[in-house]
């Protein structure tokens, strides 16, 4: 074999390789653009989560300042003017004016009372979630508007605070819809723990959800309470399923895994 | 009985190059003056070279398809180059474009000398050129219809 075989030999095996070569060379490019793209694609999701947050918390931050307002300056001075009232027996006023307007004073005050408590409710902070549940569901009850019955499968732990407010928050959401949409004439509250973390149940004989509506209203212009639902859960890192029991009642199970429960500083 | 299929190998190269320039026409060039210039200069020099020979169409043009090989060459680094440069796909292996890619890179690369010595090889050392064909251009030659076959399978991309 002559030099020109022997470089002609070698000069095919180093283009096979330079072929070679060039292949592995494009895919390892794409791997790390891949990666890069990966990476950008977390770092985005977790800017829009604590965009996400810090919405939130900013909405809980306002609806705490209007609740102290009402009810530390707006509820006092109304307070007073009725203190007034009461005092001022023997005035040259008609009584029956006075009257009408002490009962005018005392339906605003307990209006007020009732707009602050569910802007900033207090038994959320003070007792945890499982009692506030329970409170919600009595005033459901008191309403007459449908039954509710909270039944407490295994006591609830107190977690986080913003993990309590969002879940009360969206058990507010959902009992608001099952009331406006669903026309349901009695729900079930059922709160409970197991392997997967924290879970709430809501049963309802309505017109509800399911899974693949659910999916469809979010991703619909409007539908700002289940968009609420989404973001409030999403913060939390909790997730919901809506599906049919066999019974043909309409379910929705919130679960809040453990990870997300501990107590965090809030951002 | 030897029966001649040469005039079958340069009309196949012939039609080969004309579907791969067009299949690589919307990939890779910007312009439609600068495919066609590519596209009839090469034709038009095999197809000379061709007909200019001894035995004319019955005899097969090495150097002819050389050039193929070469301008293949050129189209697959440029293929290559595109599919990184618009990352119109994530995953390579989804790319029709990526596989027809590879597969005539790698038959280019192991045919391009090949074809180029192949008329010397033939005067000088038989032996050697069965060695090489059978162990560079025959496993390429499959290597590329895999690739090809691969690349027909997937989708279009858009």
């Amino acid at each position: 074999m002559n030099h020109l075989s022997i470089l002609i030999v070698i000069g095919i095996m180093a283009m096979m390789v330079l072929a070679f070569g060039l292949i592995l060379f494009v895919i390892m490019y794409q791997r790390r653009i891949i990666a890069h793209q990966m990476e950008l694609k977390n770092v985005n999701a977790q800017k829009e989560l604590e965009l996400v947050q810090a919405s939130i918390q900013s909405e809980e931050e306002e609806r705490m300042r209007i609740a102290s307002e009402l009810h530390d300056d707006v509820g006092a001075t109304l307070a007073s003017a009725r203190l007034f009232l009461y005092k001022d027996k023997n005035s040259q006023f008609d009584e029956k004016i006075i009257n009408q307007s002490k009962i005018l004073l005392d339906e605003s005050i307990t209006k007020i009372r009732n707009i602050s408590h569910k802007l900033q409710p207090a038994t959320l902070q003070h007792l945890g979630l499982e009692l506030s549940l329970q409170a919600l569901v009595e005033t459901l009850n008191k309403s007459e508007i449908m039954s509710a019955t909270h039944v407490v499968l295994q006591p609830l732990p107190r977690v986080a605070d913003n993990v309590e407010l969002a879940v009360y928050r969206v058990s507010q959401e959902i009992i608001a819809n099952i009331l406006k949409h669903a026309k349901a004439t009695s729900v079930t509250l059922e709160t409970g723990v197991n392997e997967a973390g924290i879970t709430i149940l809501f049963t309802h004989d309505g017109a509800g959800l399911t899974q693949e509506l659910y999916e469809m209203q979010i991703y619909k212009k409007g539908s700002t309470g289940l968009k609420n639902i989404v973001n409030r859960l999403k913060s939390i890192n909790a997730t919901i399923h809506f599906y049919v029991d066999d019974f043909y009642f309409f379910r929705a199970l919130i679960t809040i895994p453990f990870a997300s429960t501990s107590k965090s500083e809030p951002i | 009985m030897h029966v001649n299929y040469d005039w079958a190998s340069n009309l196949f190269v012939v039609v080969e190059f004309f579907f791969l320039s067009f299949y690589y026409k919307n990939k890779i060039f910007k312009n439609n003056v600068l495919f066609y210039t590519v596209l009839s200069t090469i034709s038009t020099f095999f197809i000379v070279q061709t007909l200019r020979a001894d035995k004319s169409v019955w005899h097969f043009n090495t150097y002819g398809s050389c050039v193929f090989c070469l301008t293949y060459i050129i189209y697959c680094i440029a293929g290559m180059y595109a599919l990184l440069k618009e990352q119109k796909v994530i995953f390579l292996d989804r790319s029709p474009l990526f596989w027809v890619n590879v597969g005539f890179i790698l038959y280019s690369s192991g045919s391009f000398l090949l074809f180029l010595f192949k008329i010397y090889l033939q005067e000088t050392d038989m032996a050697l050129l069965r060695t090489l064909w059978t162990v560079f251009f025959l496993p390429s030659n499959i290597l590329k219809n895999i690739a090809l076959a691969i690349g027909l399978r997937k989708k279009i991309e858009p």
